[in-house]
């Protein structure tokens, strides 16, 4: 079960927000940013929903550390809209705000799950922006597509349409900055997504499989076998998306750091370099 | 911590969030350990970048051990595109400068691993044996665990089975006590060659079933795929030659996936001599070819020469297991 933290003001906020996740996740209530912060720094809270404006005078520094901070953790606003508070959302946006629930209008259960789940993904996204800093843009929207199409069972050719290159381009691109061809590449973005939604306990493999469109249940274990030598279940326990991607980017490195090693040595029998 | 664990995405947000710091010293060390950290990603042009910035900040604050540990940092981002020359040159400079006997540690280790490359052994044995000791007496464990590790390496190239078991199970002590598990799957799987050598091939399958563990467990499967290979040394040595073809064959599928092109080369020559003891010479012979086409394409000529000479027999005259395994000086 993940940990939300929660900077609300407002009992009815809480009330909402506890009706929509029902039993799915914890809620930490927190009484000032300090708290807020202190509880996303020390529980495994995975998404912060804050009233920006729980006091008087709106902070966007506080926003910026704690996602500086705390690069995984998945930021929604829940703020009641005022004509005057427009600028503010736009600098919320900037400042690192994943997801937006307003009052009286998102915060039906169902609408105001939805919304925080997709403020998760969109936050996903954003991890796996971090991890490829530096890489070949191209690279980047290949990767974040794989990641945020991976429910629409893309192919390679239609991945290289929606980069607008010819597939042969896609793959030497890739493999330039040792990362696998599109096929295995779009695997890759449906196993973190996948990952992703087993980081919630409630969901079961199967319904993960069907969700993603695998074509069944043991179609996708055996995937997460062939990918990760581990099971839905091990994959969970071993932190879910982040380790499906620090899994995709070991294997980016070791093909860079083997391509820049003499001709005949092994990765594993490299030697240790000392900075 | 989160750079030591492997973390590299939140151990660079904790360093960008220093970056912005009013102290220049502050700012300057945050530059450089996010070059470090791009370093171990394989960023090379970005890792150059920031040390540059730092290096520029160094300067500016007439840090002269600061920019010591940047050009060692340099020098081995140079290591890292091949270009040994420029190493040394980045390597001479911070040692000149420093007055650390830890930096001048680290240096004697990156120039020992240059020795090793350039096929002077018995230097590069020296150099990670002098760092060694200068890591011991200042106490730095991590560096000496690196020290004793690469020293055993080297003693396994120079054949000198029992130095390098004792210089790993030295390295495996001190990363277990560290709980740098990483290191301590890729000693055990470079120990379990040491241990078949020595004929305890029990212990070396027991050694890479504990390194499997640990890389499935951190999700590296090119690590896994060595392990596996390994696995499969020790068990077709001990003639168990179906199990090894296993060990060998999921090998060659994960280095396959992965596209890690130089482990695909071994797997498939493993596979290949593996399944030709198994009596299936037409496979066999087709991993085999795998091989020598893909050693041939990295420019590996001893290897593919190797293959060349398996390949060209059509009737062994004496079993592939010993081609392979026993006396490898005839193939050669």
């Amino acid at each position: 079960m993940a940990v939300i933290a929660t900077l609300l003001p407002q009992p009815i906020q809480v009330q909402r927000l506890r009706s929509a996740i029902r039993d799915r996740h914890e809620l930490r209530e927190c009484s000032d940013w300090a708290t807020l912060t202190r509880v996303c720094d020390r529980e495994p809270v995975r998404v912060a929903v804050v009233d920006l404006y729980w006091q008087k005078d709106l902070d966007f520094e506080g926003v910026r550390e704690l996602k500086q901070r705390l690069p995984r953790l998945t930021l929604v606003a829940y703020i009641t809209m005022a004509m005057e508070r427009g600028h503010d959302l736009f600098d919320a946006g900037r400042a690192g705000v994943d997801g937006l629930i307003l009052v009286g209008q998102d915060d039906a259960p169902r609408p105001l799950l939805a919304l925080i789940e997709r403020a998760e993904s969109k936050s996903l996204a954003g991890l796996i922006r971090r991890s490829l800093d530096g890489v070949d843009q191209l690279v980047t929207d290949a990767v974040l597509l794989a990641v945020t199409r991976a429910h629409e069972r893309l192919a390679p050719t239609g991945l290289a349409r929606l980069l607008a290159q010819p597939r042969r381009a896609v793959t030497q691109r890739l493999a330039a900055e040792g990362f696998p061809p599109p096929q295995l590449l779009l695997t890759w973005g449906r196993l973190i997504v996948a990952a992703h939604m087993l980081e919630d306990a409630h969901r079961s493999a199967d319904r993960v499989a069907a969700t993603l469109d695998f074509p069944s249940g043991s179609a996708f274990r055996n995937t997460c076998q062939r990918y990760l030598h581990a099971t839905p279940g091990e994959i969970r326990l071993r932190g879910g998306a982040s380790y499906v991607v620090r899994a995709l980017m070991r294997q980016v490195q070791a093909r860079v750091t083997s391509a820049s090693e003499p001709r005949s040595r092994s990765p594993a029998r490299a030697p240790g370099l000392a900075v | 911590m989160a750079e030591a664990e492997g973390d590299f995405v939140a151990a660079a947000a904790a360093y960008r969030a220093l970056l912005a710091s009013n102290d220049d010293r502050t700012a300057a060390e945050a530059r450089f350990l996010l070059g470090r950290v791009s370093w171990r990603q394989g960023r090379l042009d970005a890792a150059l970048s920031c040390y540059e910035q730092a290096r520029a900040l160094a300067d500016e604050m007439h840090d002269k051990e600061l920019h010591a540990r940047i050009d060692n940092g340099i020098g081995v981002v140079q290591y890292a595109r091949g270009d040994y020359a420029g190493a040394r040159r980045a390597y001479a400079s911070a040692e000149s400068r420093t007055a650390d006997t830890v930096l001048k540690a680290k240096v004697l280790l990156n120039l020992g691993v240059i020795e090793s490359i350039e096929g002077h052994h018995a230097q590069a044995r020296d150099h990670y044996h002098r760092a060694f000791t200068l890591f011991e007496q200042n106490e730095d464990v991590a560096s000496a665990t690196l020290a004793l590790y690469n020293r055993g390496l080297v003693e396994a190239e120079l054949s000198r089975w029992t130095d390098a078991d004792e210089s790993f199970a030295g390295a495996l002590r001190l990363a277990t006590d560290a709980e740098n598990r990483e290191l301590i799957a890729r000693t055990l799987v470079n120990r379990s060659e040491v241990l078949v050598e020595l004929g305890a091939l029990a212990d070396a399958v027991v050694s890479c079933d504990h390194a499997l563990a640990i890389y499935a467990d951190i999700g590296d499967e090119v690590g896994r795929a060595e392990a596996l290979r390994w696995r499969a040394h020790a068990l077709g040595r001990a003639g168990d030659h179906a199990a090894a073809e296993r060990n060998a064959t999921e090998a060659l599928n994960i280095a396959t996936r992965s596209g890690t092109r130089l482990l695909e080369a071994q797997a498939a020559r493993d596979v290949g001599v593996l399944r030709g003891l198994l009596g299936d010479r037409v496979s066999a012979t087709k991993e085999l070819r795998r091989s020598l086409a893909l050693f041939t394409e990295l420019g590996a000529r001893t290897e593919a020469a190797e293959i060349g000479v398996l390949l060209s027999r059509r009737t062994p005259n004496r079993p592939l297991h010993r081609v392979l395994f026993d006396d490898e000086d005839d193939v050669k």
